[in-house]
């Protein structure tokens, strides 16, 4: 710089520097003021993009926030209701209990305690929260269980979605919300099929589709007599005989006492004996258990004595007789109850005489089903009698433990949900907390620095102008006389 | 009587000097004014005698107080600081206009996704339906207004750009003019220095305009450099022009001889760089994530459903440029690519839904074309308009979508078993596959030991073997991942038969649907058309947030969060790629206010450098005055003394 300045510099830099002086207090101005250490992002382009990244994190971790608190406050109402609805199970287990012991009396009372209960319990299963049905899976609009017009099994029909409604918590973590009632309420994992009766019939090796109850009917079709004995079916015998079996399931022990084939007696598997003649054409013998064969012992060949081995034929049914099924006496029987295509598993091998067996596929009834099976026993509208009654209620029993299981199960599950989700929350707000700190830090100014250096360009400002008031108060004219 | 001459020399000579300092301190504060300077030179003696006489003083010439050197760094300084500062203002405005500041683009579109989130929690809820159309319209409407802002910059950055063109014009005119009077002036051998500061001020002025430099010529006056060197005149006849209007590449050229002149610096300079290339690059940064945005929400969207179910008749939003041209260069979209799209057709009557792939390629087929293959489909139709839109809708009693949903019934093809397969669920997949499921072992369902059927990929892969025999209950769901399940129904299989069904991740692989709007969240193509859908604008019951068409589904609802963190730009997100513009404008304001401070400070030295030479320091000046005030008063004594002596001389003859 050269030695020689002049008035016009000395204006000009008076000017310039009150400038700068001017503007960098404005913008401390505005720092003590906002509290922020950066007007514009310009003012620094690396803090402000560390900071774009640092306030789309405290953003995400908002936004997570907000749906945490909608989720806690869905699973804290779930588990109050379902906690309910685990202690009406119990309530009804203890009454399958006590019905046992109950006389006839008390068990319409039950029943009707039972059918109280079944209300409140289909009532928290359409419990709503905000106009959506909780435990409706992802058709939350739609009443989850309604009244099956058409009959008791399943009493109430599930209209609910059968996938959860699951929302995303944060990164990677997903939370179901809104179950499927049919994943609570449904039908437990299938168990053992019990068949109820006296016909012999058993499970299946195969596995059954049908679900709840349902009904087997064994029925007579033609009973043959194999050998040289000369017996054979009386006229009533398909419709009459009660006897099922293959050769030598059943047997008549025949004797000729005229030695002619004009009169004898005979035994059906070891039971009370039985004359005959050779004019009867429709004999009816019952054996020890009361089973009963008709026959016809016109043709008996004379001097025939001893064992007959039988055939007794029939044929199976699952859906009221709308469908028939020979039986083949093996031990796996397909029966298709044509009218919902269920398929039960029959081992038939040991099917010995007609009847209607009563059919409960374990496992498969939804609680609903469990409760009304349990109050239609309780009634005993099945006819059920002494032990068969008695187990029926032992089933019920299992199955309604099954059922509080699984809602208790449901309960855990979404408590633990609570709790990871009370983990998730606290960890949220803490990495909040933290990223917001960062945040303070690097856009939040200093006051202490701030007010220091306003004081200083406060200072410079005022040495511009009294600087430059003293350099142009000097002046020759003052001398000149 | 000499001394009489040198004293009168000395009084016109000390005047002329009395005259020159107050010119000085007159002009003390005129800008653009050179201090001048008299020069006095003592005049030829002659001799007496043996004595060489003086014969008094000269003003010989007055010069200015001038360093070219110098003059031409303050006027390059000028230009380039001209240039910083215009470039600077546009730039902070840019940087408001995108700022993230509450309600912006930015902030609009983060606001987006919080409420996606909290969407998701209760997709089906009528008033976070109805907050997020607002919220989508209040991001188009701001998409629009930086748009618009940014247009009024460019247009306004136009018009500036022809007025300080016809600015440069009348000043060059002006300074040949001043140009040719120094040179009259100096071929009469005179110094016309009120001449040259006014020649110089213009200078100093046109270079805020154009960057311009001048050499002093042989001829006298000046001949001039125009930007960077490149052309000399000397003439008066020199004018500029603008080539380019708003929203195109601008160039400037000589007036009449297709000439470019490539500046750099000065207004003009700025502008062209703004016009050229800065705001032209912001714009189409703007445009692609617009462009980007639109297309992937929309892909998205399309291939979701609203919890009303399938639909009837869509008519897109979006029109083709050609019905019959390939579909990547007659949409407003690049993105598309060739791949599958798949359509579903519901029958409402039986609840049959079928799942038909069409094979398209954007890079060689038309709309008409996809028009054409969607028409094959039974009970599907659809229209293109003759303004290239397209309309798709559905036979009476059926209904149709693009969510990629599994179909209800399989086609078996070979799979003779009494076994009915089906399959059941959303395909959660990334890509799209194709499953074949085939059966190991013959036997019944339920009741064979050991029967197995296996699940295998596109690629062959093995993705699951399911137990469905002994232990298998016929018609319950074997889930085997990715949220699809299989059921057989009670009956028959035999080994090695097999079936297959595609998995739909993807629908719309070609993200044709989003170029041509059908069921779209946007319409509009950039960021000046964008708007939200008029369907889902009109009936927020409409946003496709499902995939299986359930109330409470928010499958697509995830998707589109998804879209928060994926790179959909380049490696970019779209909150980063936006943030990244904010940036690069932020850091080119920041280099330009440092290029300016620094461009000041410059400035200011070369102003003292200029001052110290050129400037009038009113104390010198006075001492100046001092000086020849005296010189004055000592001439006046001469001629007085040289007076009296006379007097006295004449006394003796009187």
């Amino acid at each position: 710089m050269s030695i020689r300045s002049t008035i016009n510099l000395v204006s000009a830099q008076a000017r310039y520097y009150s400038q700068v002086r001017q503007n960098n207090l404005a913008f401390l101005q505005f720092q003590a003021s906002s509290g922020l250490k950066h007007q514009r992002l310009s003012d620094d382009p690396i803090a402000s993009e560390r900071l774009f990244s640092l306030k789309r994190t405290v953003n995400s971790l908002d936004a997570n926030k907000a749906v945490m608190d909608e989720v806690e406050s869905t699973l804290n109402l779930s588990v109050s209701n379902l906690t309910e609805a685990h202690q009406i199970v119990r309530n009804l287990q203890q009454i399958s209990i006590q019905a046992r012991q109950a006389d006839d009396a008390e068990l319409p009372i039950l029943a009707s305690q039972v059918d109280d209960l079944l209300g409140r319990l289909v009532n928290l299963a359409n419990a709503t929260e905000n106009d959506r049905y909780q435990y409706g899976g992802q058709n939350d609009k739609t009443t989850p269980y309604v009244r099956n017009p058409e009959g008791d099994y399943p009493p109430y029909l599930y209209q609910g979605g059968n996938e959860a409604l699951e929302v995303t918590i944060s990164e990677n973590i997903r939370m179901d919300i809104y179950r499927p009632g049919q994943e609570i309420f449904g039908s437990l994992a299938r168990g053992e099929t019990v068949f109820v009766g006296e016909t012999g019939a058993k499970p299946g090796a195969g596995t059954d589709s049908a679900k709840i109850q349902g009904s087997l009917q064994v029925v007579h079709s033609l009973t043959s007599y194999p050998g040289g004995s000369g017996v054979a079916a009386g006229t009533d015998s398909v419709n009459g005989d009660t006897i099922i079996g293959a050769l030598g399931t059943h047997q008549l022990n025949l004797i000729d006492t005229s030695g002619t084939g004009a009169s004898g007696t005979v035994q059906l598997n070891g039971g009370p004996e039985f004359n005959w003649s050779s004019a009867d054409d429709n004999l009816k013998i019952e054996g020890p258990k009361g089973e009963v064969v008709f026959l016809d012992t016109q043709g008996i060949a004379a001097g025939f004595s001893g064992a007959v081995d039988l055939v007794a034929d029939g044929t199976l049914s699952v859906d009221g007789g709308v469908s028939t099924v020979p039986i083949d006496f093996s031990n796996n029987q397909l029966l298709t109850d044509t009218q919902t295509d269920d398929v039960t598993n029959v081992d038939s091998s040991e099917i010995v005489r007609v009847g209607s067996e009563l059919i409960e596929y374990t496992g498969t009834s939804d609680l609903f089903s469990t409760i009304t099976e349990l109050k239609n026993d309780l009634l005993n509208s099945r006819g059920l009698v002494g032990k068969q009654w008695d187990q029926s209620l032992l089933r019920r029993g299992q199955d309604l433990e099954g059922h509080a299981n699984a809602i208790i199960e449901t309960v855990g599950e979404q408590s633990v949900s609570l709790e990871s989700l009370v983990g998730l929350r606290e960890r949220n707000r803490a990495y909040s907390l933290e990223v917001t700190q960062v945040i303070d830090d690097v856009e939040g100014a200093d006051l202490t620095e701030v007010v220091l250096q306003l004081q200083e360009e406060q200072n410079l400002l005022q040495y511009t102008f009294a600087v430059t008031s003293s350099i142009l108060s000097q002046n020759l004219l003052d001398y000149l006389k | 009587m000499l001394a009489f001459q040198s004293g009168i020399s000395a009084l016109r000579a000390n005047q002329a000097a009395l005259h020159t300092v107050a010119n000085n301190i007159a002009n003390a504060n005129t800008p653009g004014y050179h201090r001048q300077q008299i020069r006095l030179t003592n005049k030829q003696g002659f001799a007496s005698g043996n004595l060489l006489l003086g014969a008094g003083v000269n003003a010989d010439s007055i010069h200015r107080a001038f360093n070219r050197v110098v003059e031409e760094s303050k006027l390059e300084n000028r230009s380039a600081l001209s240039s910083v500062n215009e470039q600077l203002a546009i730039y902070r405005q840019v940087e408001t206009v995108l700022g993230p500041g509450q309600g912006s683009i930015h902030d609009k579109l983060n606001t987006l996704f919080s409420d996606l989130r909290t969407l998701s929690t209760e997709p089906d809820n009528a008033s976070k339906r109805s907050i997020f159309v607002d919220r989508l319209q209040s991001l188009t409407r701001e998409i629009q207004t930086v748009s618009g802002r940014l247009d009024n910059l460019e247009k306004e950055v136009n018009r500036q750009l022809e007025r300080d063109v016809d600015t440069v014009n009348k000043n060059l005119s002006d300074l040949f003019g001043l140009n040719q009077k120094i040179r009259n002036e100096q071929s009469r051998d005179r110094q016309p220095n009120d001449l040259l500061d006014q020649f110089h001020q213009k200078l100093n002025d046109l270079n805020g305009l154009i960057d311009i430099a001048v050499t002093p010529s042989e001829k006298g006056g000046y001949t001039f450099q125009l930007s960077g060197g490149t052309f000399y005149f000397d003439s008066n006849d020199l004018r500029i022009e603008k080539v380019g209007e708003a929203f195109e590449q601008t160039s400037i050229r000589i007036e009449g001889r297709e000439i470019e002149v490539n500046v750099t610096g000065g207004r003009i300079g700025a502008f062209q760089e703004l016009q050229n290339s800065g705001l032209p690059n912001l714009r189409s940064r703007l445009d692609t994530l617009t462009n980007q945005l639109l297309f992937e929400f929309d892909r998205t969207h399309s291939t979701g459903l609203p919890p009303g179910g399938e639909f009837r008749a869509i008519t897109g939003t979006r029109a083709v440029s050609s019905n019959s041209g390939p579909l990547v260069e007659t949409s407003a979209f690049q993105q598309l690519q060739a791949g599958s799209l798949f359509v579903s057709v519901t029958d409402n009557a039986t609840g049959e839904r079928t799942l038909e792939e069409i094979v398209f390629d954007p890079a060689t087929q038309s709309l008409d074309d996809l028009a054409a293959a969607m028409n094959s489909i039974p009970n599907l139709n659809t229209q293109v308009s003759p303004q290239g839109f397209l309309s798709v809708f559905s036979a009476p009693g059926h209904e149709y979508d693009f969510a990629g949903r599994l179909p209800t019934s399989l086609d078996l093809g070979g799979f003779s078993g009494s076994s009915i397969p089906g399959v059941s669920g959303s395909f959660s997949g990334n890509e799209n596959d194709l499953y074949t499921f085939t059966a190991l072992g013959s036997g019944t369902i339920g009741v064979t030991d050991g029967l197995q059927v296996q699940v295998t990929d596109q690629a062959g892969a093995v993705v699951g073997t399911l137990d469905i025999g002994s232990g298998y209950e016929p018609g319950a769901s074997l889930d085997f991942g990715q949220g699809v399940s299989l059921r057989f129904s009670s009956g028959t299989v035999f080994g090695g038969e097999s079936f297959s069904t595609p998995m739909v991740s993807q629908a719309d692989e070609t993200g044709v649907l989003a170029a041509l709007g059908i069921n779209s969240l946007f319409q509009g193509t950039s960021p000046a058309t964008i708007a939200v859908s008029d369907r889902v604008a009109t009936d927020p019951g409409s946003l496709a947030f499902s995939r299986n068409g359930l109330a409470g589904d928010g499958a697509n609802i995830d998707r589109l969060s998804d879209l928060q963190n994926r790179n959909t730009i380049g490696n970019l997100a779209f909150e980063e790629y936006l943030e990244q513009i904010n940036i690069d404008v932020a850091q080119q304001v920041s280099l330009l206010t440092t290029e300016q401070t620094n461009l000041e400070l410059v400035g200011n030295q070369i102003d003292q450098e200029i001052d110290s030479l050129s400037g009038v320091d009113p104390n010198e000046e006075m001492v100046y005055l001092l000086q020849y005030q005296k010189a004055y008063e000592a001439s006046v004594r001469v001629i007085s003394t040289m007076d009296q002596v006379l007097n006295e001389l004449f006394s003796i003859i009187r």
